[in-house]
C-alpha cells in the first residue's frame, strides 16, 4: 500500500511540475481587451514582411477603435467558426471583410457596410471561355467555395443550381487547390483574394485565371455579439463608418489597399524566408509533442494503476473514460475542450496551446495507460513471487525487478504510439494553433503551395530521430530476454 | 485444497514432501513461504508463532511483519524466476542489498530523531559523523554481501558465469543460481518447489547434487519432489500427501519400505516401477 502512494506520489508531482512549466507560458492574452477575429486574407488581414499583421481591416480597425479608446488586440480563428467564436466569448468583433448576408445577420450584429465587394470565378486558364454567366456554372461538374462564405451565398441564389455539384471547404486557399489539381473546375471568391493569389509570380499564376461573371456586388460589415455590449459598440462603430466616408478615411484606404490592384510585390516569396517561419512553426509543434509526452507518460502510468485496482469502481470509472476518449476523434476532442467551457459560461477559459496540451495529454495519456497495463500484466506472476519470497517491498519490486521488464516489452508499441503523436500535433491548427501545417497553409493565401509539401521534411527529420533513439533504446536492452 | 495437515521438524532435518499432481504438495510450501494464507493453522518456529489464523481473522498482519517473517524461509521455484535484467551475481545479492539499504536508512532514522534533541554544534557534529558512519557501514554491507554470494556461487559450481544473465544460462545453471538467490537471505527453512520438474532429464542430476550438498547439520529443508530415489537418500523424513492430506509421514525407511496406506502403496508401485529401471 505505502509502495503504491510513492508512486502516486512521485507521478503526480511529475504532472503538477509539466503543467506548472507549461500553464504560465500559455495563460496570456485573457484581460479586457476588445479581441477581434481575424482570418489571413489578403489585403484585409495580412502578415507584412516584417512580420507585422496588417491590412485595410488592420489598420480601419486600429483607427476606429483607438481613436474610440478601447484597448483592442487580434485573436485569429477559422472562418467557419466565426459565430462559434464570437458566441463563446473568444473573441468580440469580427473585422475581417465578412460579406453581409441575411443569415449572419440572424446570428449576430453587423455594422453599416463599409465596403463594396465582388465574387469572381477562378478557372483553368483554357475553361476561361467556359463561363461567363452566374447561368454558365450550370454546366460545370463541381464547384468548390469557402463553406459559410459571400460565395456560398451567390452560389445558392443561382437558378436551378444542383447541390450536388457544390463543394463546400475549409477556406478559400482549399478551393484555389481543388482548381489547380483539376479535383473542381470552378473556384468562387472574393475579387481580392483573387487577385493576390493570381499574382504573377506565385505557384497558382501560371495554370489559373479569374473572371467576373457578374455576381451581385455585396457589402462588408464588421460583426459583433448580440449583447449589451455589442449594441454599444455597434452605434459607435456606425458613427465612425460615417465619419470616415465622410472624410475621405475609407476612400484612402481602398486605394491603398486595394485600389491599385497587381502593384504590390506579387513576386516571389524567399526559401529563407519559408523555412524561418516553418522553423517557428515546428518549434510550437515539438513543444506540444514534448508537453504531451512529459505529462501523458505518467498521468498514463496513474491511469493504468487505476485500471488494474482492487476497487470495481474504480476500474469501471477509467474503463468507461479511456473508451470515451479513445472512441473520440482527437480533433473533436480538441474542438471541444476549447469551446465548450466558452459556450456555457460565455468567456473563454483557455488560450488555444492550453486548450492543445490538455486534449492531447488527456488522449495520449488513456492509450498510454492500455500499453502500460498490457506491459505490466504480462510480466509473470512468478516475477512478484520470487521478489516478495527475497522479503522486497511491493515498491522495491516494481521499481527494481518488474520495471525494466515492462519496458521492455511496450518499446516498439510505444515507439508506434510516439511516432502517431508527432503527426497529430498538426491537428492543432483546427484552433488555430501556429503549428508547422498551419505556418505552410498561410503561404497558400500568398499563392505559394510548395512550402506544404516541404513542411513534410522537417516531420520526416524528427521522426528519423525518433526512430534512432527508440532503435538505440531496444539495443540497449537486448542483454536480457523478458 | 489442504485439509488438516499437521507436522513437525526438528533443525537440521530434510523432509521429502511427494505425492501425485494436485495433492496440495506446492500449496503447502507456499503457505510456509505465506505466498497463500490458509483459513485456518498455526505456524511456529523455534518457539515463536509465526502464523495463527485465529489471529489472524482479528488483525491482520501487517507488512512489515509479513516480510520479516517471509525472512525465515526460502523458496526455490520449479520455474525458477530468476530476475531476467540481473546478472548471477545481481540475482543473488539483489534482495539482500535491499534489505542492507532499509536497515541503513531506518537506522539513519531512528539515529536523526535522536540527534534532533540536541542542539546547534553538537547536531551539526553528530549529523556529520552519522554520516560517515553510515557510509562506512553501507560499503562494508555491500562487500560482505559481495563476498558471501560470490561464496554461493562457488558452491553451486557457477564461478565463471558470475557476469551471466540468466537467459545465456542452461535451466540447470538457472536453477543453481536461483538456490544461491534463496540461500543470500540466510534462511531457517529452505523449501524446494519440484526443482527439477522444469529441468531436461540430463539436467537434473546437476541440481539435485547441489541439494544434496546442501545438507548439513544445520539446515532443514522442505523438498517438494517426484525424484523417489533422491527422496529416499537424501531425506530424513518423508511425507506422503494426497488429496490435501497426510497419508504417511516416517522415516524413509518406513515410507518406502514398509508402507501402510493403501494410496501409498498405490503411488510407489506406479513410481517406483519408472525409478527402478
Amino acid at each position: 500500500m505505502k509502495a503504491k502512494r510513492i508512486v502516486t506520489l512521485i507521478l503526480c508531482a511529475m504532472l503538477v511540475a509539466g503543467l506548472a512549466f507549461v500553464l504560465p507560458a500559455t495563460m496570456t492574452g485573457c484581460g479586457d481587451a476588445l479581441r477581434i477575429g481575424y482570418t489571413l486574407y489578403e489585403p484585409m488581414n495580412y502578415v507584412d514582411e516584417d512580420g507585422e499583421l496588417t491590412g485595410h481591416d488592420v489598420e480601419f480597425a486600429e483607427k476606429a477603435l483607438g481613436e474610440l479608446g478601447y484597448d483592442y488586440e487580434f485573436v485569429r480563428i477559422e472562418w467557419d467558426k466565426k459565430v462559434l467564436e464570437l458566441n463563446s466569448g473568444n473573441i468580440d468583433l469580427i473585422w475581417n471583410g465578412m460579406t453581409i448576408t441575411e443569415e449572419l445577420q440572424n446570428a449576430m450584429l453587423i455594422s453599416d457596410p463599409y465596403m463594396i465587394n465582388r465574387q469572381v470565378i477562378v478557372v483553368q486558364t483554357e475553361d476561361l471561355g467556359l463561363y461567363s454567366s452566374p447561368e454558365d456554372l450550370l454546366s460545370a461538374g463541381s464547384i468548390v467555395f469557402e463553406s459559410g462564405s459571400a460565395a456560398d451565398t451567390v452560389l445558392h441564389e443561382i437558378e436551378g443550381i444542383d447541390e450536388s455539384i457544390l463543394k463546400g471547404a475549409t477556406s478559400q486557399a482549399t478551393a484555389f487547390n481543388e482548381v489547380l489539381s483539376g479535383a473542381s473546375d470552378v473556384a468562387v471568391v472574393d475579387v481580392t483574394m483573387a487577385d493576390t493569389m493570381l499574382a504573377p509570380g506565385t505557384d497558382y499564376s501560371e495554370r489559373l485565371s479569374y473572371k467576373d461573371i457578374g455576381f451581385p456586388a455585396e457589402e462588408y460589415g464588421i460583426g459583433m455579439r448580440d449583447d449589451e455590449e455589442g449594441r454599444i459598440l455597434l452605434e459607435q462603430l456606425n458613427g465612425k463608418i460615417a465619419e470616415y466616408r465622410e472624410d475621405g478615411t475609407l476612400a484612402a484606404l481602398y486605394d491603398k489597399y486595394i485600389g491599385n490592384p497587381s502593384s504590390g510585390e506579387g513576386g516571389g516569396v524567399s526559401f529563407g524566408e519559408v523555412t524561418l517561419s516553418l522553423l517557428s512553426g515546428f518549434g510550437t509543434t515539438c513543444l506540444i509533442f514534448l508537453v504531451t509526452l512529459g505529462c501523458a507518460l505518467p498521468l498514463g502510468l496513474l491511469i493504468s494503476f487505476g485500471t488494474m485496482s482492487r476497487f470495481k469502481w474504480l476500474r469501471g470509472l477509467l474503463k468507461t473514460i479511456i473508451w470515451i476518449v479513445r472512441g473520440v476523434p482527437l480533433m473533436l476532442l480538441v474542438i471541444t475542450i476549447y469551446y465548450v467551457p466558452g459556450i456555457i459560461t460565455g468567456a473563454v477559459v483557455m488560450p488555444a496551446l492550453a486548450a492543445v496540451f490538455v486534449a492531447f495529454v488527456i488522449n495520449y495519456a488513456c492509450y498510454f495507460s492500455e500499453i502500460f497495463r498490457g506491459g505490466i500484466e504480462s510480466i509473470s506472476k512468478g516475477q512478484y513471487e520470487a521478489g516478495q519470497v527475497l522479503g522486497m517491498t511491493k515498491a522495491q519490486i516494481f521499481f527494481r525487478v518488474v520495471l525494466a521488464q515492462v519496458v521492455k516489452r511496450i518499446i516498439p508499441p510505444m515507439s508506434n504510439e510516439i511516432i502517431t503523436l508527432v503527426k497529430d500535433t498538426a491537428l492543432a491548427r483546427v484552433i488555430l494553433v501556429e503549428e508547422i501545417i498551419l505556418r505552410a497553409e498561410d503561404f497558400i493565401v500568398r499563392g505559394f503551395i510548395w512550402p506544404l509539401f516541404y513542411s513534410a521534411l522537417f516531420y520526416l527529420v524528427f521522426v528519423g530521430v525518433l526512430t534512432l533513439v527508440f532503435r538505440a533504446a531496444e539495443k540497449k536492452l537486448s542483454y536480457f530476454k523478458v | 485444497m489442504l485439509k488438516g495437515i499437521s507436522f513437525g521438524l526438528e533443525k537440521g532435518e530434510v523432509l521429502a514432501v511427494i505425492g501425485a499432481s494436485g495433492g496440495g504438495k506446492t500449496t503447502l510450501l507456499r503457505c510456509l513461504n505465506f505466498l497463500e494464507t490458509p483459513d485456518d493453522g498455526r505456524l511456529e518456529l523455534g518457539g515463536e508463532v509465526l502464523f495463527d489464523a485465529a489471529a489472524e481473522r482479528v488483525r491482520r498482519t501487517d507488512d512489515a511483519t509479513l516480510r520479516k517473517n517471509r525472512l525465515h524461509f526460502g523458496l526455490v521455484f520449479q520455474q525458477f524466476n530468476l530476475f531476467p535484467q540481473y546478472s548471477v551475481l545481481g540475482n543473488v545479492t539483489l534482495a539482500r542489498r535491499m534489505l542492507d539499504k532499509q536497515a541503513v536508512k531506518e537506522e539513519k532514522k531512528r539515529l536523526l530523531s535522536e540527534m534532533n534533541k540536541l542542539s546547534g554544534d553538537a547536531r551539526r557534529a553528530a549529523k556529520a559523523d552519522l554520516k560517515r558512519a553510515l557510509a562506512a557501514y553501507a560499503a562494508e554491507a555491500e562487500k560482505r554481501t559481495n563476498e558471501e554470494a560470490l561464496a554461493l556461487i562457488e558452491r553451486v559450481g557457477l564461478s565463471d558465469k558470475l557476469n551471466a544473465y540468466p537467459c545465456e544460462l542452461s535451466g540447470g545453471q538457472c536453477q543453481r543460481v536461483a538456490i544461491a538467490r534463496a540461500l543470500a537471505l540466510t534462511p531457517d527453512v529452505l523449501c524446494f518447489d519440484e526443482p527439477t520438474s522444469a529441468l531436461d532429464p540430463e539436467l537434473t542430476g546437476e541440481v539435485l547434487r547441489v541439494i544434496k550438498g546442501l545438507k548439513s547439520g544445520d539446515r532443514t529443508m522442505i523438498i517438494v519432489t517426484h525424484e523417489m530415489d533422491f527422496a529416499r537418500r537424501v531425506a530424513d523424513k518423508v511425507m506422503f500427501i494426497a488429496d490435501g492430506m497426510v497419508e504417511e509421514f516416517g522415516t524413509p525407511d518406513e515410507v518406502f519400505g514398509t508402507p501402510s496406506g493403501e494410496k501409498t502403496i498405490a503411488f510407489l508401485s506406479a513410481h517406483g516401477d519408472a525409478e527402478n529401471e
